[in-house]
């Protein structure tokens, strides 16, 4: 199919959507002049199209209409159910023709379309059957909101009586013939309740109708050919969900032809196609949706991403030398930085993935993606199937039990477990995990409810803020929710997200993990510095940190021995007597110096958590991650060991333990 | 499990303000008109929220709906709660509540018309009373339940 044929089938699909109201409105007020003049564009501006394009068939079908049409503007002609019907089934058979030529669909053979022509003078039973033939139709009812969301609640309150059977029949040794009987009841009201949550879904089709439209007016304001494919557009998702998703879709569609696909002659360069192919792919898992977008382009090319990142000091550049790919990778997600060469109608004014993120996340969703530099980028959009219906753990805190988003959980650790320590630490906690320190934030304290031992520690990941440990005295279960909107007084608050009916008709509050994080007061403006620390969570504790001393010499450290990367100004160092200490971020660190400091400028800080002390290690330069390789021990108290990199021994530092011996002496001192 | 829903609604035939039910709010007789009452119904659980100001109690659940339940004592600045299950559930810009009451006596025709206060009244009757007006119990103070929701006065609170 050509470009001039795709745009007309993009442009037929578009207008056919918009006029599918004045269709069904002239069929109920066959006299309306306005909704009349609509269809009358349409088939005229098909008719034209048609000439020009040599789609003859479906030329004849629109000029057969245009004629009817402006006879009856004209008076010429009376509008009577019948020539209603024969309209409508010859745009329905323009719209399937027009569809078909994109796709290889089977059509009803040329000579029915005559006989739908000849249907317009002719009262005859040829035209029923024409009519009956092409359309392949959902039948549909429209009702109101309210109706619907009476049959949820009805269905909960079956929901909760079936629980309340349940508990009772197990308790009262029913006997078999009873509980299999009451087994079918409770799948027929499983079922229904799934068939009544379905009615608030739609095919995403109509999400994907904006795109054809969307990449042709994108392609055609940069100059670039690019053909577009669908996938699984008949996925269901919730109403609401399709329209908070416009935005973000309609973002990373333009970001991909405007800064991923390449024009022409770039392509030509690289061995590809001219023209390139924009893919979107929408799949259904679980209670989750992916939109994935797949381009064909150049990708992302790391280096000049992490380059300007640095220019644009989003990173440091010591930082950015030891970021792995997928850190790297983030940095699209920084804020303030484009990867446009140059501003374009298009994109490239600051509103950036940064935004899209945010908002995708906001609606308890991910993106991910899947970079293959030179061969185009893969952006993949992960929601919820509704914004009503979460995914939460069932937790208790003070005696109480609360529901928690899944989709910010992390991980649920045991305090008990051997890979997580908790220490006291400035009249708070935190916990070191995989190498990573993390406040404890305990929910009964925060909530101000009866303190009480912590037994389980939740990872949370709010959007937009700060990891941190939420301490909890047990995890109960996994439960779908339907989540409500609480009374303002409650909403005000800021620590909760909603409130919701469990099956067991307890109400529960939702907790909104963001909030519980600005209550506790973690930062929450620090997701670049989360972007330096990809490095060290996800290197795993297997792994070593190259660096060069302030001296120059290069060492290495097990990563599980530092707890941060930071970029500190050489002049938050302080000296006083012999001793070193450092401020970061208000917080007076013991330094450890291999050599002298630089006077001004950035210098890299190592973090050292161990046994509740805190040190801070400047470095000169950070340069890589590398798995453990062979140690050569020697242990001197300082060094643990010598590793082979690249052909030379380079001292592992035991520390942070002798490290941290002497920086407790110097406290004393 | 949940609640006896005792419908008031149906009492209130025209929807007019001619019907009011009569309640004790911390020892003090109030009469709210019956047009803006769902129903009265017994609370079964109720679950605290932690943070909240003194007036809101918790969340109940009343036929599979969330309810926000009030202290309607606390909610007029007084020191003492409400006692009992009883509650009121009434609506309030698009949430609903109930409101937790000394005791609720029963639907009644008012006596007499409207009267505005001339008696002085703390500053949080004032907030949430219409007036008072005669009814077969005596004289009662008419509040308005969606003032009532929303709490003692800052400076009371």
């Amino acid at each position: 199919m050509d470009e001039l044929t795709g745009e007309f089938v993009a442009e037929t699909r578009e207008t056919l959507d918009r006029i599918g109201a004045a269709l069904v409105g002239w069929e109920s007020h066959p006299d309306d002049a306005a909704q009349l003049d609509e269809i009358f564009r349409f088939v005229h501006t098909v008719k034209g199209s048609c000439g020009f394009l040599d789609l003859p068939r479906i030329g004849a079908l629109a000029h057969a209409a245009e004629t009817a049409l402006s006879e009856v503007r004209d008076g010429k002609r009376v509008t009577d159910a019948r020539l209603v019907g024969v309209m409508l089934a010859i745009i329905d058979r323009i719209s399937m023709l027009s569809d078909a030529l994109e796709s290889k669909l089977d059509v009803p053979d040329i000579a029915t379309d005559a006989a739908l022509i000849a249907g317009i003078d002719t009262p005859v039973t040829a035209v029923a059957e024409a009519v009956a033939v092409p359309v392949k139709q959902v039948r549909n009812v429209r009702v109101a909101i309210e109706v619907l969301e009476t049959a949820m609640t009805q269905v909960s309150d079956l929901v909760l009586a079936r629980n309340e059977l349940a508990r009772q029949l197990r308790e009262s040794d029913a006997d078999a013939r009873t509980t299999a009987a009451f087994e079918r009841v409770s799948a027929a009201i499983g079922d229904v309740r799934e068939t009544i949550a379905r009615t608030r879904m739609q095919p995403i089709e109509r999400l994907f109708a904006l795109l054809p439209r969307l990449v042709r007016d994108t392609s055609n304001a940069v100059g670039k050919t690019v053909q577009l494919r669908i996938e699984g557009s008949d996925v269901e998702i919730d109403r609401e969900m399709i329209e908070a998703i416009r935005d973000p879709l309609t973002h990373i569609v333009r970001n991909s032809i405007d800064h991923g696909i390449e024009n022409a002659a770039e392509r030509e360069q690289a061995g590809k196609t001219p023209g390139g192919t924009l893919t979107v792919i929408a799949r259904q898992s679980g209670n989750q949706v992916s939109i994935t977008v797949v381009d064909d382009g150049r990708g992302i090319d790391l280096a000049r991403l992490v380059e300007k990142a640095v220019a644009a000091k989003v990173v440091s550049a010591s930082k950015a030398a030891a970021l792995s790919p997928e850190a790297a990778l983030n940095l699209m997600f920084a804020p303030g930085l484009s990867t446009a060469e140059s501003i374009t109608a298009i994109s490239g004014r600051g509103v950036g993935m940064d935004v899209v993120r945010a908002n995708v996340e906001r609606l308890g969703g991910a993106i991910v993606l899947d970079n293959r530099p030179g061969r185009g980028l893969a952006i993949t959009l992960r929601a919820p199937l509704t914004l009503s219906i979460m995914n939460a753990l069932l937790i208790e805190s003070g005696g109480q039990v609360f529901a928690l988003p899944r989709a910010a959980i992390d991980e649920i650790v045991s305090v008990k477990s051997p890979s997580v320590r908790v220490e006291a630490v400035g009249g708070g906690h935190v916990a070191v995990a995989r190498g990573r320190m993390l406040s404890v934030v305990s929910l009964a304290a925060m909530l101000g409810i009866r303190d009480e031992p912590l037994s389980h520690l939740v990872i949370v990941d709010p959007p937009g803020g700060n990891r941190f440990a939420l301490g909890v005295a047990s995890v109960r279960d996994h439960e779908e929710i339907v989540v409500r909107p609480t009374a303002p007084h409650i909403a005000a608050l800021g620590t909760y997200a909603g409130q919701s009916l469990p099956d067991n008709g307890v109400p529960v509050l939702v907790i909104d993990p963001a909030g519980i994080a600005a209550r506790a007061g973690i930062d929450s403006e620090r997701r670049h510095r989360a972007v330096a620390d990809v490095v060290v969570a996800d290197a795993g504790p297997g792994s070593l940190l190259l660096f060069d001393g302030l001296d120059g010499v290069r060492r290495a450290m097990r990563v599980a021995d530092v707890g941060h990367i930071d970029d500190v100004d050489a002049r938050d160092f302080v000296t006083q007597g012999d001793h070193v200490y450092v401020n970061l971020a208000g917080e007076l660190l013991p330094a450890i110096l291999d050599g002298a400091l630089p006077d001004a400028g950035r210098v890299v800080l190592l973090r050292l958590d161990q046994e509740g002390v805190a040190v801070g290690y400047p470095v000169r330069t950070v340069h890589d991650l590398a798995p453990i390789p062979a140690v050569a021990p020697v242990d001197d108290g300082i060094v643990e060991g010598f590793v082979l990199i690249e052909g030379s021994a380079v001292p592992l530092l035991a520390w942070p333990r002798t490290a941290l011996v002497s920086a407790k002496r110097r406290r004393r001192a | 499990m949940a609640a006896h829903g005792i419908s008031v609604r149906q009492t209130a035939a025209t929807g007019m303000t001619d019907l009011v039910l009569i309640a004790m709010i911390g020892g003090e007789r109030v009469a709210i008109d019956a047009a803006a009452i769902e129903s009265v119904v017994d609370l079964w659980q109720v679950v605290p929220v932690p943070l909240a100001a003194e007036h809101v109690i918790g969340l109940a659940a009343v036929r599979s709906k969330v309810l926000t339940v009030i202290d309607a004592a606390a909610a007029v600045g007084l020191r003492a709660k409400a006692t009992g299950n009883r509650a009121i559930v009434v609506e309030a810009a698009g949430h609903r509540y109930a409101l937790r009451v000394d005791s609720i006596s029963e639907v009644v025709a008012p006596s007499g018309p409207v009267v505005a206060f001339e008696a002085s009244m703390g500053a949080n009757w004032l907030r949430v009373a219409r007036g008072t007006i005669d009814t077969p119990h005596g004289f009662a103070v008419l509040v308005d339940p969606a003032l009532l929701v929303l709490g003692p006065l800052a400076e009371a609170a």
